[in-house]
């Protein structure tokens, strides 16, 4: 039993040691006993309300390891569009796949526009399609060309969790440009992508990743949702841009991070046991969308929320608000209701409280194809986390 | 069957046979769970101190273990045991790297109650003084030896089980745990302020 030791001292100790705690022999040793008679034990009520939690989590675990699909694809700005349930031949898939490449070669052929790449970026538009500046909302002016140091986001650096860290360190607000300039020859290597809208800066998450959400509630930290959800804390933490300047409250959604292949553990603020549930795409805000401003899909993420915990009049699918503007301040990670929309973007810069978020600055609209860095005039988005940067970082810096 | 027999039948299983059971017969994880969670619950709150912060810990090691049972692979008798412990020594590693701070003062009302407590308040105080001067004690031990006082007393794993769980020799354990105690006694001779609790 007791291994070689080079003392018979130790030996000795050992094995009054087995005595006392296998055979509830006392040693007469002060310490030994003490020890032995000072055992924590918790509290009943503890101890039972654990193991109810943890056998509920064990069914939910084996009930979800069976839908890993479904609740799981939930690809951020890409909305199902077909229930992983629903196998597609594989001959009817192939003839699909080259009509569509026969589509995009003869598309490429004619010369059309390009297909808009980048999520985060506004969409680009056709210098052909000229709009005129009347019919846009008079909050900015000035042209300004989303590059990664002025304070927006390339869809490659969006891609990584870097990309994100580096926003989060240095929170910028972009000025934006509802209006593009006739000569800016798009798709060239001197490509230079305006925004149509205002684009919140800051902080992504990275595109093309899929989530889920978690409310946050008393007493969580962060540490405890990671582990819950089987993420790591520092992922989690990049992933919803959370700082000292915005730290995980009570009340926040949180976006966690899933793995496509993997089995997503569920908890009862998500999705109540018993999965699976009926789940109903609800659109939330990706970034806090300022009143005012002309809501633009990289602005949004889909997520799927059980049917009876899904807020309702909210909107579905990205496309159906996507060009409206808001009409009350919509915050980060909260669901886009319809009837803080509207169509009328005029109608809600010129109301009785503008937005207080960006400023204008006059900028000659003619000179932005030949000056396609125009500084960006940083704002603060929300006053409690203003930038503290005085003025943008300028583009390569 | 009923659920008084099949109750029944599960207390005379090893665990090797109740974590067979468990894919389609919850009960067996209670049994499991029933069987192993005082000893981590002691251990756990050995480590930290306040019945609060041994309460998250041992919530997160049971929670992880539901998570992570399917992948278990059953090595033989204690396997079970030392991942187990493996679990909630890592977890209150994880906690004391979130803490930052090894060591801080304990009140007595956040000290976890104690096995088998006297009924009177003057002895259940008198437990907790104790109890909260031996962990000071401990704590000022190394790291490692405090690992291995507080499973082999508190953990209740014997040796060859905590030397997997650190990944050590048995004999490195035995003789950890030797000089352990006799640190222990030279400390509690050296601290008059702990000696005069007992």
């Amino acid at each position: 039993m007791t291994p070689n030791l080079n003392h018979s001292h130790d030996r000795d100790l050992l094995e009054r040691l087995d005595d006392l705690l296998e055979r509830g022999v006392p040693t007469g040793d002060e310490l030994l006993d003490n020890l032995a008679q000072t055992i924590p034990q918790a509290d009943r009520a503890y101890r039972d309300a654990l193991e109810a939690s943890l056998l509920t989590r064990l069914s939910a675990t084996k009930k979800t390891e069976r839908i890993p699909k479904r609740m799981t694809a939930l690809t951020l700005d890409h909305p199902i569009r077909v229930l992983p349930h629903r196998r597609i031949p594989v001959t009817l898939a192939a003839a699909v796949f080259a009509v569509v490449l026969a589509g995009l070669v003869l598309f490429a052929m004619n010369g059309s526009r390009p297909p808009a790449e980048t999520n985060l970026a506004a969409p680009l538009l056709n210098p052909d399609e000229q709009q005129e500046p009347t019919a846009l909302p008079p909050m900015t002016a000035s042209p300004v060309p989303l590059t990664p140091n002025a304070g927006t986001v390339s869809a490659e650096q969006a891609e990584t969790l870097d990309g994100v860290q580096q926003l989060t360190a240095t929170p910028v607000v972009a000025e934006v440009q509802p209006v593009l300039p006739t000569s800016t020859p798009l798709g060239g290597s001197e490509q230079t992508i305006f925004a149509t809208s205002v684009v919140p800066m800051g902080c992504f998450p990275p595109s093309n990743q899929t989530a889920m959400v978690h409310l946050v509630v008393m007493g969580e930290t962060l540490f405890d949702i990671a582990q819950r959800y089987g993420v790591d804390p520092e992922h989690l933490r990049v992933f919803n841009c959370l700082s000292d300047s915005n730290p995980l409250v009570e009340g926040m959604w949180l976006m966690i991070p899933v793995d496509p292949n993997g089995v997503q553990v569920l908890t009862p603020t998500l999705i109540p046991f018993g999965v699976p549930a009926d789940l109903v795409p609800v659109v939330v805000a990706r970034v806090d969308i300022p009143a005012g401003v002309q809501i633009m899909p990289e602005m949004l993420i889909v997520t799927y929320w059980p049917a009876s915990d899904a807020p309702r009049l909210t909107a579905n699918a990205i496309e159906d608000v996507t060009g409206l503007y808001a009409t009350t301040q919509i915050p980060r990670y909260m669901p886009v209701i319809l009837s803080g929309l509207t169509e009328d973007g005029e109608a809600v810069m010129t109301s009785p409280t503008p937005p207080p978020i960006l400023t204008a600055t006059p900028a000659s609209l003619s000179d932005a194809s030949a000056t396609p860095r125009t500084t960006a005039t940083p704002a603060p988005l929300r006053e409690t986390s203003a930038s503290p940067q005085p003025t943008a970082t300028p583009a390569g810096g | 069957m009923t659920a008084k027999h099949a109750s029944i039948g599960l207390e005379q299983l090893d665990e090797q046979e109740l974590l067979a059971r468990i894919p389609h017969e919850p009960d067996a994880f209670r049994e499991l769970y029933r069987r192993t969670f005082d000893r981590v619950f002691a251990y756990v709150a050995y480590r930290v101190g306040r019945r609060q912060d041994a309460e998250d810990i041992t919530a997160e090691v049971f929670m992880s273990v539901v998570e992570h049972l399917a992948r278990f692979q059953y090595r033989g008798e204690g396997s079970f045991t030392a991942w187990l412990f493996r679990i909630a020594h890592n977890a209150v590693t994880s906690f004391y790297r979130r803490q930052r701070v090894r060591a801080m003062p304990l009140s007595l009302e956040e000290l976890p109650d104690i096995q088998g407590a006297a009924p009177l308040p003057d002895q259940i105080v008198q437990q907790k003084e104790r109890f909260a001067a031996l962990h000071t004690a401990i704590q000022r031990l190394s790291p490692r030896r405090q690992e291995i006082v507080t499973l082999r007393f508190f953990g209740g794993l014997r040796n060859n089980e905590i030397a997997v769980v650190l990944g050590l020799d048995e004999r490195t354990v035995a003789s950890h745990l030797s000089r352990a105690l006799e640190d222990l006694h030279s400390r509690l001779i050296d601290a008059p302020e702990l000696e005069v609790l007992f």
